[in-house]
Formats: structure tokens, sequence, C-alpha cells
């Protein structure tokens, strides 16, 4: 450290006796284990005593070494705070209560117990700033700059430190439209499948013009109103007659409208990734309810994590983690899980505040013959035989509103129940194809229906009426 | 509209596109191409949006289809290859002057090393005259066809960041990948399989990972698809046990009645769209397995390549790529690692493990590309063969090892390219005596890519996608098409 004042006392084990006229040589050594790490002395001095207890043994600064030097009486209040913090730590009096202290401490570094960083700023510090680089070269500084709001969006209030909490006052202050429109767009986005203001990542010059902006702004003002309740806001947007409208559509209309940016009937649109194996888990009555903790590893094909310089191992989760939300699902940006990249969740190598539908045949094999989705459906045809009656055609009925919150139509339902008991036949039929699909249900006495009825489940899980929120 | 806007791809319908992208309506017969699907029966209304992988006009009349690119990972000794230095072997095991590596950076060299000689002699071939190093023998049997590009030059010294500056035009991962770029940009012309597809052989996976290959900010469906050495090629093609193909038909013939009943009553053109994606995967499941099975190539052809079917090998993957490109799929990516030669023991260094190296993939590369001259196929697929960057002039010695070895150097490295309009039997750029720094046209890695995407097609500074409030590039701001490479 530099500065510092510091003193040693060290009362050799051996002493050299008869000292009278002897040399003593003293060799220092100035080691540290940082080599960039100035640890010599600046200045010192040695001095030598033949004292039987050479000053206390204690290291006593020059400030403290003031105040000792300066009568009790004549001593300031800091003087004596300042000579009370230094003696605590030393006096043989408080050697129990240190004892405690230490035995406690130690308990507590036993328990281990977790901590979160937590970012802060720091009092008093300089305020932060850094160097505009001239056309983008970091050996060309230009203009020093701060923290400011980007001049388009306005400024800071007056009154406001240009700090994280002038910031966040900013972002919600009632005179700044920006955040609350932005909010309600996103809302509306995973409602409706497509924001008020298509570009939900950009409301600036690059982005589009809002469809409706006397509704964008009308919600804005609501939300704010309402103390940016979601709940609220949701409610507001789910109960109207825009968002109930059926998806169904006339073809004159489709003709005059084909993206419905105009909202004259109800969207449709394809879940988002996370939710395509939700859907799944939640129809077959799997999916783990369980909100937050770390995160978790559903099934996953073998090798995906076959990475370089690496040897993390994707360790399946057991019991309920396997069944969470996948938006618990573990994320690895440089191996990405293929349930969700192949229904286009990006890697998150970069901020991706919109994602773009795409709708192909490798998320066809997804839903077909994923393990997640196979487990799903056998689950699914369970639950149709524990849920549904005792006939095929009421068993596949519950399956079909799990899947899709409607009854099947006439023609749907036939359709089903005649392939279940083609199905049932083969199974019958086919006791080693019963086994491998089944497993170890594959023994009970109602094997075969259960088979059909998991590829009836096949089947509803992969419905386009499943896969899409209408 | 811009077409190659992201919102061109949520909301133009294909009627939109086949009338913005000046086919007309009269160009039925190409539609009809474009679209096998069309069957009787498909309820009148407007169209989905495009299938991403749909085949799409280029910006000009391309000179090739398809690319496969061999990505040699590890990054290849040049000077021991294809760019030889008779002024190190004269002078072998001294000091590199000074005023060269002042200020330098290496990985691991440390100190003024001495210069390294190659070992290996060479021969000058073909019209050019190429010097091909004896570790090479079946390149120089196609040293005609192809252009030896002795230039190239990287910003990155490290594996993984130069492998995704090679992939993606930037260092760090994020960016889309070349093929990503390049599907976006033509789609593929076979929709039964995925437009941009990758196969690995060799040690283990590139440094770079799953980003080298992945769409960065474009959808994901412009991602490579890794056609998998173990289990099935492509990730869940293989039905659930316990259902058979007869099961798996009538099960999807259930699942569309459903879904076109659902048509019916929504008129939403996404529900056709769905319904063909289950009809493309179903026929994947045989049209995959079909082209991963080499073993029913002839012998003559296992011979050329040096094939065994069922390893996992880069000559494999060479017969592999072939059939992909002869199925209309737009770009292969072969990635083979184990080229990172320093000499720090036997297994890494020039005299023992790169003949090993070059074994695996001469035979088979060259065996590539004339099977795919044989086939009239090399006119209009451009074959790439190169690694991330080059190697050192002078020996690593690193921690005094005895063994022989190059580390890192990114100022200079070689790659051919053969095929799909590059002009054959050529040379282009140069380097110094030592191997240190080009000398006559550097080629940089935008200036690779601007070519790449030039002989598809494609004008490199006009496919774009709007992200984050600007267009993005594969080059950025930067590349030059380099035209002595131009047929």
């Amino acid at each position: 450290m530099s500065g510092d004042e510091g003193s040693a006392v060290s009362a050799p084990a051996d002493p050299p006796r008869g000292a009278s006229g002897r040399l003593l040589t003293f060799t220092l050594a100035f080691q540290s284990g940082w080599p960039h790490v100035q640890s010599s002395l600046g200045r010192f001095r040695l001095s030598a005593t033949s004292a039987k207890r050479p000053f206390g043994g204690l290291p006593v600064s020059d400030e403290v070494r003031r105040v000792l030097d300066t009568p009790g009486p004549e001593r300031t209040e800091e003087q004596r705070a300042a000579l009370l913090a230094w003696f605590r730590p030393l006096a043989p009096s408080l050697d129990a209560a240190r004892d405690r202290l230490r035995a406690i401490r130690a308990e507590l570094d036993e328990m281990k117990v977790l901590t979160t960083p937590v970012l802060k700023e720091r009092a008093g510090f300089e305020r932060p700033s850094t160097l505009l680089r001239n056309r983008g070269s970091f050996m060309s500084p230009g203009e020093r700059v701060y923290a400011a709001v980007p001049a388009a969006l306005g400024s800071l209030p007056g009154d406001q430190p240009p700090n994280r909490l002038g910031l966040a006052r900013w972002l919600v202050s009632p005179d700044n439209p920006l955040t609350a429109r932005v909010t309600v767009n996103r809302c509306w986005e995973t409602l409706f499948g497509r924001g008020l203001v298509a570009t939900v990542e950009d409301f600036g010059t690059q982005g589009e013009r809002p469809s409706h902006p006397e509704l964008l702004d009308w919600l804005a003002v609501e939300l704010v109103e309402k103390g940016w309740s979601q709940k609220a806001l949701l409610r507001e947007i789910v109960t109207s007659a825009t968002y109930r409208q059926a998806s169904t559509v006339a073809p004159a209309l489709r003709e005059r409208d084909p993206d419905n940016r105009l909202l004259a009937r109800g969207s449709r649109f394809r879940v988002e990734a996370e939710m395509v194996r939700d859907v799944a888990l939640a129809a077959s009555g799997l999916l783990s309810p369980k909100i937050g903790g770390p995160s978790v590893y559903p099934l996953q094909p073998e090798g995906i994590w076959n990475v370089p310089y690496s040897s993390l191992k994707w360790e399946t989760s057991t019991g309920e983690d396997l069944h969470r939300r996948s938006l618990y699902t573990f994320l690895r940006r440089s191996s990405p899980y293929p349930g969700l990249s192949t229904f286009d969740a990006p890697s998150r190598e970069q901020c991706t505040a919109r994602r773009v539908r795409t709708n192909t045949p490798l998320q066809a094999l997804a839903t077909l013959n994923d393990p997640v989705f196979v487990e799903a459906a056998r689950a699914l045809a369970g639950r149709m035989m524990a849920e549904g009656g005792v006939d095929t055609a009421s068993r596949i009925t519950r399956g079909h509103r799990l899947c899709t919150a409607r009854r099947p139509g006439e023609a749907e339902l036939a359709a089903l129940v005649a392939f279940s008991e083609r199905e049932q036949a083969r199974f019958e039929r086919e006791p080693e194809s019963l086994r491998a699909l089944l497993g170890e249900d594959a023994g009970r006495p109602d094997a075969a229906p259960r088979a059909a009825l998991t590829m009836v489940a096949n089947v509803l899980l992969s419905l386009d009426a499943t896969l899409t929120r209408e | 509209m811009n077409e190659r806007d992201p919102d061109w791809l949520r909301s133009v319908t294909r009627r939109h596109f086949f009338r913005q992208s000046g086919f007309g309506i009269g160009s039925l017969a190409l539609l009809g191409l474009l679209d096998e699907r069309a069957f009787a029966g498909a309820p009148a209304g407007p169209p989905a949006a495009p299938d991403p992988r749909a085949a799409r006009p280029p910006h000009f009349a391309p000179k090739a289809k398809s690319v496969i690119y061999l990505f040699m990972a590890g990054a290849p000794s040049q000077l021991d290859l294809l760019d030889p230095k008779p002024t190190l072997r004269r002078h072998d095991g001294q000091p590199i002057p000074e005023e060269l590596v002042k200020g330098e950076r290496f990985a691991f060299i440390k100190g003024t090393p001495r210069l390294l000689g190659s070992p290996y002699s060479f021969e000058r071939v073909g019209q050019a005259g190429v010097e091909v190093s004896e570790l090479l023998p079946h390149f120089k049997t196609i040293v005609d066809k192809a252009a030896v590009v002795r230039s190239v030059h990287t910003t990155q010294f490290n594996h993984a960041p130069a492998q995704i500056f090679m992939n993606t035009g930037h260092q760090i991962v994020g960016r889309p990948s070349m093929g990503a770029w390049l599907t976006y940009g033509l789609g593929s012309e076979n929709r039964d399989l995925p437009g941009f597809c990758v196969l690995i052989s060799g040690e283990n996976n590139p440094d770079g990972g799953k980003s080298c290959w992945g769409s960065g900010f474009l959808p994901t469906a412009y991602q490579g698809v890794e056609l998998r050495n173990a289990g099935d090629p492509v990730l869940f093609l293989t039905d659930p046990p316990g259902v058979s193909q007869a099961a798996r038909r009538d099960s999807l013939d259930v699942l569309r009645a459903l879904n076109e009943r659902r048509l019916e009553e929504t008129g939403d053109p996404e529900i056709q769209t769905r319904i063909d994606a289950y009809e493309l995967a179903y026929r994947m499941q045989s049209s995959v397995p079909e082209l991963a099975d080499i073993a029913r190539e002839p012998a003559s052809v296992h011979q050329a390549y040096g094939t065994e079917p069922g390893k996992v090998s880069f000559a494999n993957n060479c017969l592999l790529a072939r059939r992909l490109v002869e199925r209309g799929v737009r770009f292969v990516q072969l990635y083979h690692r184990g080229w990172d030669h320093h000499g720090t023991s036997k297994g890494d260094d020039i005299v023992n493990r790169l003949p090993k190296l070059c074994r695996e993939v001469d035979q088979a590369a060259a065996a590539l590309v004339k099977d795919l001259e044989e086939r009239g196929l090399l006119e209009e697929t451009l074959v790439v063969w190169g690694g991330e960057f080059g190697r050192t002039p002078m020996n690593e010695g690193r921690n005094n090892s005895k063994f022989l070895g190059r580390d890192h150097h990114p100022r200079c490295f070689t790659i051919w390219m053969a095929g799909g309009g590059i002009r054959p039997g050529t040379i282009v750029g140069a380097t110094d005596e030592l191997g240190y720094n080009p000398v006559a046209d550097p080629v940089d890695v935008n200036d690779l890519h601007a070519t790449i995407l030039h002989l598809l097609g494609l004008d490199h500074t006009k496919l774009t996608y709007r992200y984050q409030g600007r267009d993005f590039r594969l080059t950025d701001v930067a590349g030059n098409v380099v035209t002595k490479l131009l047929a």
C-alpha cells in the first residue's frame, strides 16, 4: 500500500547473548505474490533494545502515538475514539468476546451462505464517462461524453441526478409516453401475434408506423393511470370485443386485409417456441407448475453438447424438473436446445426482440417424433382414459378438448375413432410394437387401447389447432 | 417494400412475392415447379407466407448454384502444402529478422523464433506451374481445375474467433453464417432436404461451435442443419418405437384430414403450409436415409474417394456432399478438425501428424472435384478448401520442444477454389520470400465472401437484412469481389 505507516516488533526466540559490541545483521526481503505491486518500504528505521518486554509488543502508528503523547484530559473526542478503536482488538479483557466472534464467523463460513452480487453505484464517485472514438478507432480519442438520455428522446428531468435513479424516474415519468407505449405494444404482440407497431423492437424512424395510433396511446395512458399494472392491461385487452372475435374469416374480408392489420377478425398464429412444448406438457398433464429456481435439463438428443474445450455434460433432469415450463430450460449459446431453435427461438447470441415465425418440416418431425412429444402423447392417452369415460369417442373428445379447447366436429371425431380402432387392431396383432411404444405399460390389461390412444394423442399434439393460438 | 425485409417474410403472401419479384402471372410453369405441393382440393384463397426455403431469384445470372465448403478447421500449414519458400529452407534454424516480429503477438511463440524450412519437396504442376507439396499427390491431379489463392489474410489468430470470422464475417458470435445468408438470399432447390447442411469429421467439432453455421439474427430456418454421424442423420427423423411406416402414413392422413377441415373453417393459408410441412417431413423420412446411405454407390466411386460406408470420415462426407448438391442443396459445409500442428509433441507436429491429415483429406477432396466434373456438376458447384488462418514461417518450439511445428499466422494463408465460375488453373496473390506477408493481391475474408456471393449471383452490397435499425450484410461495410478469380 502506498503511503501507509506501519511498524513491527519482533523478539527473537533465542536472543543473542553478551550483546555489547556485537554486530547484528538484518536482511530485509521485499516480496509480493503480485509482480506488478510495489511492495518495498519507502523509508524505514531499525531499532534494537535489550528490554525484556519491548514496547508491549504492540504496533503503534504515528497517529496513535500522538494521541498517547497527549495527556488524558486534553484528548479530543475524536482522539479518544481513535484510541479506543485501536485498543479494542488488542485489549486482553476482550479476549473471550473476540474468541466467540471468531467462532461464530467460522460457523458462518461453514454454512456457505449463497450470496448474489448486486450492482451498486459507487457513492461520491466521479460521474462515469467515456471518450468518443473518432471513426470507431480506439487509437483516436475524441470528446469526453457522459451518461445521458439519447437526445431524440428528450432529456432527464432537470431535478434528477444523471444516474440510474434518474434514468428510472425518467423512464416512468408521466411526461414520457415512450415506455408505456412500447410496453403495451409488446403485450399486444403477445396476444395478437403482431404489435400495433409491427416493429416492436423499433419505434424510431426505421420502424413501422402504428396501425392504430389512438388505441396505442389510449392503452399507454391507461397503463400509467392504473399504476403500471400488467394484469389490468391484460384484462383490458382480453375482455375487449376485438380480442374475443373468432379467427374464421370470409374470403372477401381476407382478400381485403390478408394480414389482418385492421383486426376485423381474431388472429391466428403458431405459439412461440417455448410454448410449443409447454402446450404438449399441459395438455398431457405432465407440466410442472413450479415457479423459479435454477435452470433445468429436459430430454435432449445425445451429442448436442459435444463442443471442444468443454467437458460439460447435459445431465438430464429427473422428477418434476423434466417437465418444467420451457423457459426454465438451460440455455447454452454455443449449443442451443434443438426443441427451441427448431421453432424459431434465437440462440441468444444477439438480442432479438421479435422472432420471425417459420413453418418447416423439421418442426413437423419434432412434434411427431421428438421423445418429449412421444412421452406427452403417452401421458395424454393415460389422461384421456382416466378422464374421458369408458368409450373411445368420449375419450378422444376429452383429448381433443385438452389440446384445442373445443370439441371435435362429427367428421373429425369419426376420423379419429376409426384411426384409433385401426391402431388398436394393429397393436393387438403386434405385441412387440405395443411393448416398444408403451414400455412397462404394455403389461396392463388395457394396453392395446392405451397404445391406440397414444397414436391418437400423437396426432392431436401435431394438429395445427393445437400448435396455433386462435 | 424491400423483399429482404424481415416483414416481407412474415407478411407478404406468395402471390405478392411472385408479382413483385418480376415473375408475372404468366410464369405458371415455374410456379408449378417451385410449388410442387399443389394438389387438388386445396381451397381457394390467398396462400400463406412464403416457405423460407423456397427458391428465390438471384440478383443477376449466377455462375454457381451450390457451394461445397471444405473447412480445414485448425488451420493447415500453407508453407508445407501450397506456398513453398526455398528461402526458409536455406535459412532453416536461423533467427527471424527482428524487424519482422518487432511488436508482433503470437498465440504461443515467445522471444525471437527461428525460421523453419519445409521438410517436404514440391513439384511444379499444371498449366500455371503451381508448386504442390508431396503431401498432396491427389491435388496435383486437379490443379488445372482449381485456383490457388496464396494471399488470404484474416484479423484473428485464435481458432474459435477466426472460424467465426471466416464463416460470419465478424469475429464475435451472433452474425449469420455465409450458408445462412445464401439460403436466405436464394432459398434451396430441394425442399425435401435442408438447404444448408453441415457434415463433421476429424478430431472433434470445430472450435467455433454451432455458431459457425448459425443464423444469427436471420430466422432460424436458415441455420445449417447438422447431418449427424450417429443416430438419426436429421434430428427426430425416425418414428417412435412401435410406429410402423404404414401406421405413420395412416396417422398423417388423419392429421391432414383434420387440418384441412380447419383450413376450410378459418381460411388461414398457414394451415396449408403446415399440412405441406408434415408431408415434407414424411418424405424426408425416406429421402434422408436414402441420401445418407452411401453403401449403394458403385465400387469405383468408393475406390476414388477412399470411402468406407459406416465409418465417420472426411471421405464419406465428401461423397455425401456430392449427393447433397446433386439433389439441389444450396450450401454444404464439411468441417475436418485436426490441422493445428504446433509441434508440441509427435501428435501435433508437421513431420508425423500433418502427413496423416493430408492423407485423410487429399484423395477425397480431389475425387470430389473430379466426380462433380464427370457428372457435369462442377460448372455450377463452387468448391472451396481452406482453414481459418495460416501457420508461421518459424518453428514454434514451445518449451524447447524437439518436434517441428508452426504457430498461428493470420497474415497470410492459402486456400483453393474450384468450379462454379472460378478461373481454373490459376494462382492469385503472392507472399514474400519468407511467407510472412502478402506482397500481391491480398484477399481478406470479406473479399472472399463477396466473391462467393458474386459467383452465386448475389451482390454482396445488396444482400441485406434489417436488424436493430440498420441493414446488415455478410460483408458488413467491406469486401471487394476478387475479379482475378473469376473465369
